[in-house]
């Protein structure tokens, strides 16, 4: 040590020694609520602040019984009395649960019960004894599901199309079944899901509603532990294993299989009024996790999937459809200086449909596959910057052919950079600024610039918030039927197209009136330009040449909030969503306004959820949604049927405008208890049953019109409507193998 | 056997499996639409439905006397009259018919009505090249055909269907059909192509009558408009269909077609079989 550095020693030492009397040194370190260090977190006092280096331990000096202040952006602020202390303190701070409008979704199964306030995927229970994480989207303000036979979710009066599913942030295929009853999604893989309504950091594009981002983040596991369910609908088994020194590598596998054709082969022997397809089921998931050294890690998740639904129409007409999907992930991540990291990734998806029927020998296939590229750089600057940056390369390829003769094939490809940059001013703001730069390359060429800003303002039990955030969307999806299914075939862009855009606002707020109980409220207003539709309202007969996609404009705004109160082993929420979804195009009822399908006035939920002890868990859920447009005939003609000579009077429905009838409202009550006791204090076993729509409330699905003769000379139609799934009660068995909820009972 | 608690759960869902509920019937402001169907075939008369499309949640009178100017153009143009013309096999009315006939040899024809609204409605049709069957056989419960598809594209579009009787347990006749859509467009050669129909009535009926008729494309896609319409009653998931057609300032079809007609006994059926149920 040089003796200047002697000497400037000495001196902090005199003069700080004089500030120091009466006060002391803290050591603390600063974790989560998993026991993960947390770098970067602002402790102060009146006088003294610092931040906790990577590790997340932080020294403070600090006067006997002075108030420390522990702030994250992305954690809730706690405040302690500060004592002397020989030995280091630990904080814990809760990830905030409205960050970036998020929804932190955690596998039910792993939730100890006196934590089950903290996990709002816990109030579902675990329907038909599977846990799933679109059945929770669908139960939060601003999303809803618009008819059973569609899986997707409509966000904020968005289509269902308009919704891109991401693992880590990559783009993964559509693994869609029909019914609401179970998606592919599995959170014992998926673990950690976020989804964004608006405000999207920039690195989300391609989609203009909402983007539901899953995490295969790891569990807390034991050497190897297995689930097995048995259900009413579909069985599935879970394992986790570790591998490895020191357990760093961790494998996730889960499989499900329906047997729901078995159930409709059972009940068309005995049926006298129909039949039911005979529709089945299966999908796969498989997640990776291994630390390859301090710094380097590796992760990997693939889904495959498969349906099948074959319909007897008449001896000589059946048609058979069935869809598959498969994804994966791979991401290679290395952690940077002051909690920054660096991830290189790579995916590749695809979906596949076919449709035949026998009368018209037709044969229809669609196909679409997807290979992407990306790097992201997080890093903290300072304490009062942070950057997030990225490029990402996508490339789609799709495909359609008819009676495998007649195939079209086109691709189209993008290159995506874009960046985040997050200033926090002081203790109360936090300023963010996007911009996501797009270069599309397909039929033709052109970039887009989206611009994304967010303004938040936390203030004790007070946050606030504006975005604003403009997402394009480069496909659309034509409807294969008159409704949406999986069975939708994906059409890129064409020469005259430009991307579909969307400018959205949103301003909310978060109070916490009380303590456990929170009041979110938001309102949104979204400009829709360029969207797209098709010429041909599904694709029934026609042939694809003669379909085109037409570009219209459209609005939707709204008001939705939640109240959420949390009391020890109760947790009971309630939301309501109103908005307007209008669109409009040239092409489509005569240039007039309409509302598509997902124009849902009114959308409200009410669930409880309530612990009785450490082995039963009670809940119940009642949700309501206006209802849903559809098409239906305006006239009626005669035709002749020159097939069938023995036909005189062949009624023919005309159609005209779209979407010119609206469906009743949907709601239903479903409830759910479940019993979980250990077994030989290693293992644990579940019991789970309940019953959906209990009250049986006929929710429509679909609306045919039946010709009634009212007279000899007279006839009237009639419409009337059938569901897909009444009341339908459940009961599963789930075993926990070497399971920790075993020990905790 | 199934315990008592297990027949309340088998109750409460019988209960629950009504799938169907009647809707309120809603007020829907019809778009003012014309109804027009012709079908001519070479040599043959002329005959044309026109009526006006009736809203769907009213009750429903097929009104024949709405006051149409209807021209047909072929080499000429022709004017048809308004009258009731009877279909002698189906009984199906036209109201507006003529004494001339398509001529052969024909390439298009045109279609022009002014309504009552003195609107215009107009339509073109071709006239597709004659048909013929090269081979029909009825085996146990099939039809097998084969036929030369033609060299212009246009003219490869084919139904093909089958008509029989059967008797049921009461001796009732009941008239059965068997219908496929043939789409070989892409075929622009002259090529034999085979293709069958089967039908587990066919056992039982003592002689099958097989058409196939070569159609244009829109008519084409009518038809299988027609036949997804027809399903609208069945609640499957690809109703509503949308008609197809190619009337322009209304909805119908007005097209040219050919068939060939075979009638094939069934040597091995004994006559008078009825049906099992």
């Amino acid at each position: 040590m040089s003796k200047l550095s002697l000497f400037f020693f000495a001196f902090v030492l005199l003069f700080s020694s004089q500030s120091m009397m009466g006060q002391t040194i803290l050591n603390g370190r600063v974790v989560d609520d998993e026991g993960i260090a947390i770098p970067d977190v602002l402790i102060s006092t009146n006088t003294q602040s610092t931040v906790s280096d990577d590790d997340g331990f932080f020294v403070l000096s600090i006067s006997n019984d002075s108030l420390l202040t522990i702030t994250h952006v992305n954690y809730e602020s706690k405040y302690i009395v500060a004592r002397k202390r020989k030995e280091t303190i630990v904080v814990e701070l809760k990830l905030k649960s409205r960050q970036l409008e998020e929804v932190s979704i955690v596998d039910e199964s792993k939730v100890a019960l006196d934590r089950v306030d903290l996990h709002e995927i816990s109030r579902m229970n675990v329907l038909f004894g599977e846990s799933d994480v679109i059945k929770y989207l669908v139960t939060l303000p601003g999303i809803a599901s618009i008819n059973s036979f569609d899986a997707g979710i409509s966000v904020r009066g968005g289509s269902t199309t308009e919704n891109a599913f991401l693992v880590k942030g990559m783009r993964i295929a559509d693994p869609t079944h029909i019914t609401s009853l179970v998606t592919a999604f599995d959170p014992y893989v998926l673990s950690r899901s976020t989804v964004y309504k608006s405000g999207f950091p920039s690195m989300y594009n391609g989609r203009l509603s909402g983007y539901v981002d899953m995490n295969n983040e790891t569990i807390e596991i034991e050497e190897v532990e297995a689930e097995l369910s048995v259900g009413i609908i579909s069985s599935s088994a879970k394992v986790a294993i570790l591998i490895g020194k020191g357990g760093n590598n961790q494998i996730k596998f889960s499989a499900r299989q329906t047997y729901l054709h078995l159930i409709s082969t059972m009940y068309n022997r005995k049926s006298k009024t129909g039949t039911l397809p005979k529709y089945g089921f299966q999908d796969y998931s498989l997640s990776y996790h291994g630390r390859i050294s301090d710094k380097w890690s590796l992760s990997a998740f693939g889904l495959v999937s498969g349906d099948e639904l074959p319909f007897e129409l008449t001896q000589n007409d059946n048609q058979h459809m069935q869809w598959n999907a498969q994804s994966a992930v791979v991401s290679l991540d290395r952690k940077l200086k002051r909690n920054g990291s660096l991830k290189i990734l790579g995916g590749v998806n695809g979906n596949e449909s076919v449709f035949e029927q026998d009368s018209n020998d037709q044969y229809i296939s669609s196909e679409a596959n997807n290979q992407s590229v990306s790097v992201r750089w997080d890093q903290p600057l300072t304490q009062t910057f942070a950057y997030h940056m990225g490029y990402s390369y996508e490339r789609n390829d799709y495909s359609l052919s008819k009676n495998e003769r007649d195939e079209s094939i086109s691709n189209n490809s993008m290159q995506s950079l874009y960046g985040d940059l997050i200033v926090f001013p002081n203790l109360n703001w936090v300023l963010t600024g996007g911009i996501n730069m797009t270069y599309y390359e397909g039929l033709r060429s052109f970039y887009d610039v989206s611009p994304r800003v967010k303004v938040e303002y936390l203030l004790d039990d007070l946050e606030l918030w504006v975005d604003y955030a403009r997402t394009r969307q480069y496909e659309e999806k034509l409807p294969f039927f008159a409704i949406r299914s999986p069975m939708d075939i994906p059409v890129p862009l064409g020469d005259n197209n430009q991307s579909a855009r969307c400018d959205a606002v949103s301003l909310g707020a978060k109070y916490e009136l009380l303590e456990g109980l929170k009041l979110t409220s938001s309102v949104f207003f979204k400009r829709l330009d360029y969207i797209k539709d098709f010429s041909a309202s599904s694709r029934s007969n026609l042939e694809f040449e003669y379909i085109e996609m037409v570009e219209g404009q459209g609005h939707a705004y709204g008001v939705e909030a939640e109240l959420v109160w949390t009391h020890q082993k109760l947790s009971a929420g309630v939301n309501y969503t109103y908005l307007e979804s209008k669109r409009q195009f040239d092409e489509i009822n005569e240039g007039d306004v309409f509302s598509p399908p997902f124009d849902i006035t009114s959308s409200a939920g009410v669930s409880l959820s309530y612990a009785l002890n450490r082995h039963w868990f009670m809940s119940a859920f009642w949700t309501y949604t206006s209802g849903i447009y559809v098409t239906v005939p305006e006239g009626v003609a005669v035709a002749k049927d020159i097939t069938n000579p023995g036909t005189t009077v062949n009624y023919v429905p005309i159609y005209g405008d779209r979407y010119n009838y609206r469906l009743p409202a949907r709601h239903r009550l479903d409830l759910g208890i479940s019993y979980r006791r250990p077994v030989k204090n290693k293992h644990a076993i579940k019991f789970s049953g309940g019953t959906y729509n209990t009250y049986n409330h006929k929710n429509v699905d679909f609306i045919y019109l039946e010709a009634e003769q009212t007279s000899t000379y007279l006839v009237s139609f009639v419409p009337k409507s059938r569901m897909v799934l009444p009341f339908v009660p459940y009961l599963s068995i789930t075993f926990y193998l070497n399971e920790k909820g075993g020990k905790n009972g | 056997m199934v315990s008592r608690h297990g027949w309340v759960v088998l109750v409460f869902m019988c209960w629950a499996c009504d799938f169907n509920r009647e809707l309120e019937t809603p007020y829907i402001e019809p778009h003012d639409q014309y109804f027009v169907e012709c079908y001519m075939r070479p040599d043959e008369l002329y005959n044309l439905t026109a009526t006006e499309v009736s809203p769907i949640f009213e009750e429903y009178i097929l009104d024949y006397s709405l006051d149409f100017d209807v021209y047909i153009i072929d080499q000429d143009t022709v004017e048809l009259r308004q009258s009731l013309f009877v279909e002698p096999e189906t009984g199906y009315i036209y109201n507006y018919g003529s004494g001339r006939r398509l001529p052969e040899n024909i390439a298009g024809v045109s279609m022009l009505v002014i309504s009552p609204a003195r609107d215009t409605i107009r339509a073109y049709s071709r006239v597709p090249e004659q048909i013929l069957l090269d081979t029909a056989f009825l085996i146990h419960n099939q039809v097998n055909i084969s036929f030369y598809t033609s060299e212009d594209s246009e003219d490869n579009y084919y139904i093909y269907y089958l008509n029989y009787d059967v008797l049921n347990h009461s001796g009732a006749q009941i008239k059965k059909s068997e219908v496929a859509y043939l789409d070989f467009h892409d075929y622009s050669e002259r090529v034999l192509k085979q293709s069958s129909l089967s039908g587990d009535s066919l056992d039982y009926a003592d002689e099958v009558q097989v058409t196939l008729m070569r159609v244009t494309r829109e008519n084409f896609l009518y038809q299988r408009s027609l036949q997804d319409a027809k399903n609208a009653s069945k609640d499957n998931v690809t109703y509503p269909a949308p008609l197809e057609g190619n009337i322009e300032n209304g909805v119908g079809i007005f097209t040219c077609y050919t068939e060939d007609i075979r009638r094939l006994v069934a040597h091995e059926n004994v006559s008078g079989n009825s049906l099992p149920f």
